[in-house]
């Protein structure tokens, strides 16, 4: 039986506006396979999803869908040929109820009138035979994320699909979740669907894979069979080269006192959710207290909660000994909590101010900056701005160039260049190596030890575990707004930490 | 008593409805994701078109008729500047009030060479067929036609929403754009009928003016009332009946304006009573302003290819 | 301590030079495609374009006169550009410039009326009271933004219509001066504006007031911590939170310096030329701050050329009625038309772009 192909890409490239996001792009998607596309952030994966889906044109390169020239000018195209995908966000309306999010777009019935009661019919007949459990009458906004993910496919499997897209699917599960989720998957093969799935997480990806395909900066490094490789060969390819983040030597730090404290925190949204539950932790001068967790598990509102940006239902946060919970952002920031936020664009930066005014966001009020907290000494923030850019190197052509034309790296460097230069002696970095390459990486994770080695405190925030036990002494798991144990970080495995992150103490 | 109360329902209706024309006309294009704050402009444009219209062909009807093309272009030309250059809506919106305002100006004195208003033109002030219809049918012949024409596009308004694909798809678009492209859908077609289809009901409310209450065009007629169908969209929370009702709110107090003026020794000064539809608004958007989960998620932005690219 | 800034006025860098380029560039265009556009309707509704333009232009600068009444004419709306384009700057649409200039006239008009000082007091403290009067205007939206989230566009739309029904209230009723039509009492001389060239030439110190305004609001958005705080709030309101900047705060200030600038507008109007408040004395200036605002992409020192541009369409709208027989209302036409044109800026950036980045290749 010879091999029939559902995707050929062929010489795919796809330019951005200074970057090339894909790069001559071939790969060949058997039909009835789990085919993994996997790459670090930034790699270009979710540009050629999107090329596939008719979200984009490519510049160059053709595409086959089941052995016939496509081109796909909209989604509408795409969806004709069969095709679906699963976003990374979710493209869910949250006022609407499950069926009508699923049927949008192919509504049954007249033009003149939905049939409601036939798309409801359609939709339980497809959960049933797909093992997707819903109420197409619940409104989205009452579901979970798994719910939600499974409106997500049973909208694509309403359409027909026989080409599913999953792009990084399971970022927002707990890992018993994405054993679930790897099940449907599993199911969905099984029952004749050609599958290409996005993902960096290497236990997944081993576990459902027929074939892989690694790429790297836009570029595919090699595609092979899952049952001829491993786990360090495909890091490998990934990141370029063997992967070895060492800690470095640690300080004693047992008899330091504690900077940050938090006591009983506790924070609710709309009377029902709580997002904190009477979060303890302990933030000594010298460590780098590693937190982690799945993601929204109350990371974010834990850091909102220490920087001033939400007050929390109870408990107290004290910082140096002092009670901060009635403190604002800058009367917290000036006190000497500095935070390197995880969305550089949304939270970090002011992309139209130049370098040098980023630089000083925050303090530019303060001496020597501004003069009797009013006027502004350009000169000064001139001057900073030189100086800043020689230590961290951050390159671009002068530093009154907007930041927004700086690269990722770059942009990250100003952020962390302007946090230290506070001279805090808590600081706050959520994720902050997320969609870096590695070098930038390196770079940030080793200003972050500096920071520590000169006796600050550190609160490292991140979703992967490895960069989590490269750089902490200390982490804390965080569970549905608890803190489920703080261990040491000497002497603890990913294991452990991952049935910590689904609740269970360490010792359980 | 029965008198005061006839005149003022008689009264509520007719100020009421061209502003809840535009209202429900403002709510579909919002619903949409394009915010329409000129809705003013759309209304003076179409009174002036109406005018013209019933004065050419000495019919009324031929006036609706034009003000629903007037509506239609100065509504495209909002949809060509918020959808296609992803030009800032509340931007626009201004530029639709000035290009009203003034094409009504010259337009007055091109054609009927005069400032301030036009001729006299035929109009639509009753329905008489109503008349042989017992009891009521003498009330009911008294209002306008465009009385009943709003009853009808209030049904067909809510009926869109209710039961229609097209209806499902204005809200999807409104609501994630993104979403509604990924579900095949063409977000700028869609936002595109709902913009012109404000300018029909738009055109119509601004007909009622000049040819329904009227029975010529006078410069500010419309008197802010496209923004107070503004706050009808706002405060009836994008939903059909409630912005009908806010606008018939509004309707009620300049009627209840109306009726004091009749009463010697009025104690109220009338500008005070004018005021209470745009105090209202403040109001009311300040009591429901802060609540989460209201308004149009994805409302004001543009979603084109320009603004993608970057 | 401002003689210590180093920084020079305009930057000689050649990126920054690129982009002011092509600001005016974009506006250049929007205005040529304004006039074209507004040429057709002209010839649509029977007139000859080329003749009403001619008229136009001889209305706004044919005689020394008409200069200063075309300079006299943008001071208005040189404030309510400023107005417009300092809140917008803050991510602030105030399309209340129309009502807080109503009000700011009111207050100028009472002060100058029914306080007597002498001149060196009285005008001060006039021209103080519209800039008070158009700040607590400015402030109700400001405050129901803080306090209740209200949208401030259509709060600042509602207290236009306020402000106008309360104007007509009180020069109808309490505030009714001396003689048979609704206006208010004439203001004593020790509030008005001197005159600064003799008769006829019309041109009072109000235009020297403007330029100090426009020189104000640079210095305010470009030279202090306020300034550089409001930007910020303007480009990104979220990373101005994170950093600690309060966003409510500096939206709640741009609204109400904005406020103060229109209702010093109506000051103007007032103290300047018309002495006292009458029925539909101001006739839209504050809505012609948007287009104003708009045209100098915000930028306080283009706004006097933008300021200027407008001033001269409204001085020079007569003379194009009664010579050319097309309606002054033709103007609020090139306006509206002006900024459409304006919004297209994506689309114009867009195609020179390309056209540069072919000429490049």
């Amino acid at each position: 039986m010879s091999v029939k192909y559902s995707i050929q890409l062929k010489d795919i490239t796809k330019r951005f506006p200074g970057i090339v996001a894909n790069d001559h792009i071939t790969i060949d998607v058997e039909q009835g396979e789990i085919h993994t596309l996997a790459g670090e952030n930034g790699a270009g994966k979710s540009t050629l999803m999107n090329i596939i889906y008719g979200l984009y044109q490519p510049d160059e390169g053709q595409i086959f869908i089941n052995e016939q020239p496509v081109h796909f000018q909209s989604s509408k195209d795409s969806i004709a040929h069969k095709i679906g995908m699963v976003h990374q966000h979710f493209m869910l309306i949250p006022k609407l109820t499950v069926a009508e999010n699923i049927v949008v777009g192919q509504e049954p019935g007249s033009r003149l009138k939905v049939d409601r009661a036939g798309a409801e019919k359609r939709i339980r007949e497809l959960s049933e035979k797909y093992g997707l459990k819903i109420d197409p009458h619940a409104k989205v906004a009452d579901l979970s994320v798994t719910e939600q993910q499974r409106v997500e496919i049973l909208k694509i499997l309403y359409r027909e699909a026989e080409i599913l897209i999953f792009d990084e699917p399971t970022a927002v599960l707990t890992p018993q979740e994405i054993d679930e989720f790897c099940d449907i998957l599993l199911g969905l093969k099984a029952s004749g669907k050609t599958i290409l799935f996005i993902s960096h997480k290497m236990a997944e990806v081993m576990k459902i894979s027929d074939h892989i395909t690694v790429i790297r900066r836009g570029k595919v490094i090699g595609t092979v069979r899952k049952d001829e490789t491993n786990v360090d060969e495909l890091t490998r390819m990934m990141v370029g080269r063997d992967v070895n983040l060492s800690r470095r030597e640690r300080k004693e730090f047992t008899d330091q006192p504690n900077l940050l404290e938090l006591k009983n925190v506790s924070y609710t949204v709309n009377k029902t959710v709580k997002k904190l539950d009477g979060i303890n932790l302990q933030l000594k001068a010298g460590e780098v207290l590693g937190i982690a967790g799945v993601d929204g598990n109350g990371q974010e509102e834990l850091v909102q909660a220490i920087c001033g940006q939400i007050t929390p239902d109870s408990g107290e946060i004290l910082f140096k000994g002092d009670n901060i919970v009635k403190k604002g952002i800058r009367a917290r920031k000036d006190s000497g909590i500095a935070l390197v936020p995880e969305d550089r664009h949304r939270d970090g930066l002011v992309l139209q101010y130049s370098v040098a005014d980023n630089l000083v966001l925050g303090m530019h009020y303060q001496e020597p900056y501004a003069h009797g907290h009013t006027w502004m000494d350009y000169k000064a923030i001139h001057k900073n701005a030189e100086t800043l850019q020689d230590d961290f190197d951050i390159r671009c052509a002068n530093v009154d160039v907007p930041a927004g034309t700086l690269s990722g790296g770059n942009q990250q460097k100003i952020v962390i260049a302007r946090e230290a230069s506070r001279n805090p002696d808590v600081l706050i970095a959520v994720q902050p190596t997320r969609g870096l390459d590695i070098g930038a990486m390196e770079f940030v994770q080793k200003t972050l030890l500096e920071q520590r080695d000169k006796g600050k405190g550190v609160l490292l925030f991140s979703l992967e575990l490895d960069e989590i036990l490269s750089v902490s002494d200390r982490i804390a798991v965080i569970f549905k707004g608890r803190i489920v144990d703080v261990v040491d970080a000497e002497g603890v495995t990913r294991q452990e930490l991952g049935r910590m992150m689904l609740g269970s103490h360490k010792d359980a | 008593m029965l008198n005061a109360i006839t005149y003022l329902l008689s009264a509520t209706l007719r100020m009421g409805t061209p502003i809840a024309f535009t209202a429900l006309g403002g709510m579909t294009s919002e619903r949409s994701g394009v915010n329409n704050i000129g809705l003013e402009g759309i209304m003076t444009a179409s009174a002036f078109g109406a005018a013209v219209g019933s004065y050419l062909f000495q019919n009324a009807w031929m006036g609706i008729l034009f003000a629903i093309v007037i509506g239609v272009g100065i509504s495209a030309i909002h949809s060509l500047v918020c959808i296609t250059w992803g030009g800032t809506q509340a931007v626009s919106s201004m530029a639709l009030v000035l290009l009203s305002t003034g094409i009504s100006g010259v337009g007055l004195k091109a054609l009927f060479n005069q400032q301030g208003n036009s001729p006299q033109v035929p109009y639509l002030p009753t329905t008489t067929p109503l008349e042989k219809i017992p009891v009521i049918g003498p009330f009911l012949a008294q209002q306008s036609p465009f009385v009943y024409i709003l009853f009808i596009v209030l049904i067909l308004v809510w009926y869109m929403f209710k039961h229609t694909r097209l209806g499902l798809r204005i809200v999807t678009v409104g609501e994630n754009p993104k979403a509604a492209e990924t579900a095949g859908l063409s977000v700028h077609r869609i936002r595109y009928f709902s913009v012109i289809f404000s300018g029909v009901l738009g055109g119509l409310g601004g007909a009622m003016l000049s040819i329904g209450g009227m029975n010529m065009f006078q410069e500010d007629m419309v008197a802010g009332r496209g923004y107070l169908a503004l706050g009808a969209v706002t405060m009836g929370r994008w939903n059909t009946w409630g912005v009908f009702g806010s606008a018939m709110f509004f309707g009620f107090f300049s009627a209840l304006q109306l009726y004091l003026q009749t009463i010697p020794n009025n104690p109220v000064p009338a500008e005070f009573i004018q005021m209470i539809p745009y105090v209202a608004t403040v109001i009311v958007l300040a009591l429901s302003a802060s609540k989460q989960n209201v308004g149009i998620a994805a409302g004001g932005q543009p979603y084109t290819k320009f603004v993608q690219q970057r | 301590m401002e003689t210590k800034v180093k920084k020079p006025l305009f930057a000689l860098d050649k990126k920054k030079l690129q982009e002011t380029g092509l600001s005016l560039l974009i506006t250049l265009i929007a205005l040529v495609m304004a006039l074209v556009v507004g040429a057709l309707v002209i010839w649509a509704f029977g007139s000859n374009p080329i003749e009403a333009y001619g008229a136009l232009w001889r209305g706004a600068f044919g005689t020394g006169i008409a200069f200063t009444v075309t300079l006299g004419k943008a001071v208005p709306v040189m404030l309510t550009g400023l107005a417009v384009a300092i809140a917008f700057r803050c991510s602030v649409f105030n399309i209340g410039a129309e009502g807080q200039l109503l009000i700011g006239a009111m207050c100028a008009a009472l002060v100058g009326a029914y306080v007597h000082l002498p001149m060196v007091l009285h005008l001060p403290l006039t021209i103080l009271a519209s800039m008070v009067g158009g700040m607590i205007w400015a402030f109700f939206p400001a405050v129901l933004k803080l306090k209740g989230n209200v949208n401030v566009v259509i709060s600042t739309i509602m207290f236009n219509y306020i402000a106008q029904y309360l104007i007509s209230y009180l020069i109808l009723g309490p505030f009714k001066g001396p003689g048979e039509s609704p206006a208010t009492a004439t203001i004593d001389e020790t509030a008005q504006l001197p005159d600064l060239l003799p008769k006829p030439y019309v041109l009072n110190l109000g235009f020297v007031l403007a330029l100090v305004a426009v020189v104000a609001v640079y210095i305010i958005l470009n030279r202090t911590s306020l300034g550089y705080e409001m930007r910020a709030v303007g480009f990104n309101p979220n990373a101005s939170r994170t950093n600690g900047i309060n966003v409510n705060r500096n939206m709640f200030l741009a609204l109400l310096i904005s406020g103060a600038l229109a209702g010093l507008a109506g000051g103007i109007e007032v103290t300047g030329s018309l002495d006292k408040i009458v029925n539909n004395f101001s006739a839209n200036y504050g809505f012609n701050g948007i287009p104003v605002a708009l045209m100098a992409h915000n930028n306080p020192f283009a706004i006097i050329f933008s300021a200027l541009l407008i001033g001269a369409m409204r001085s020079g709208s007569a003379m194009m009625q009664s010579s050319a027989g097309i309606s002054k209302n033709m103007v609020d036409v090139i306006q509206g038309l002006i900024i459409v044109f304006l919004c297209a800026e994506h689309v114009i950036r867009y195609y020179i772009k390309r056209m540069g980045g072919k000429k490049n290749a």
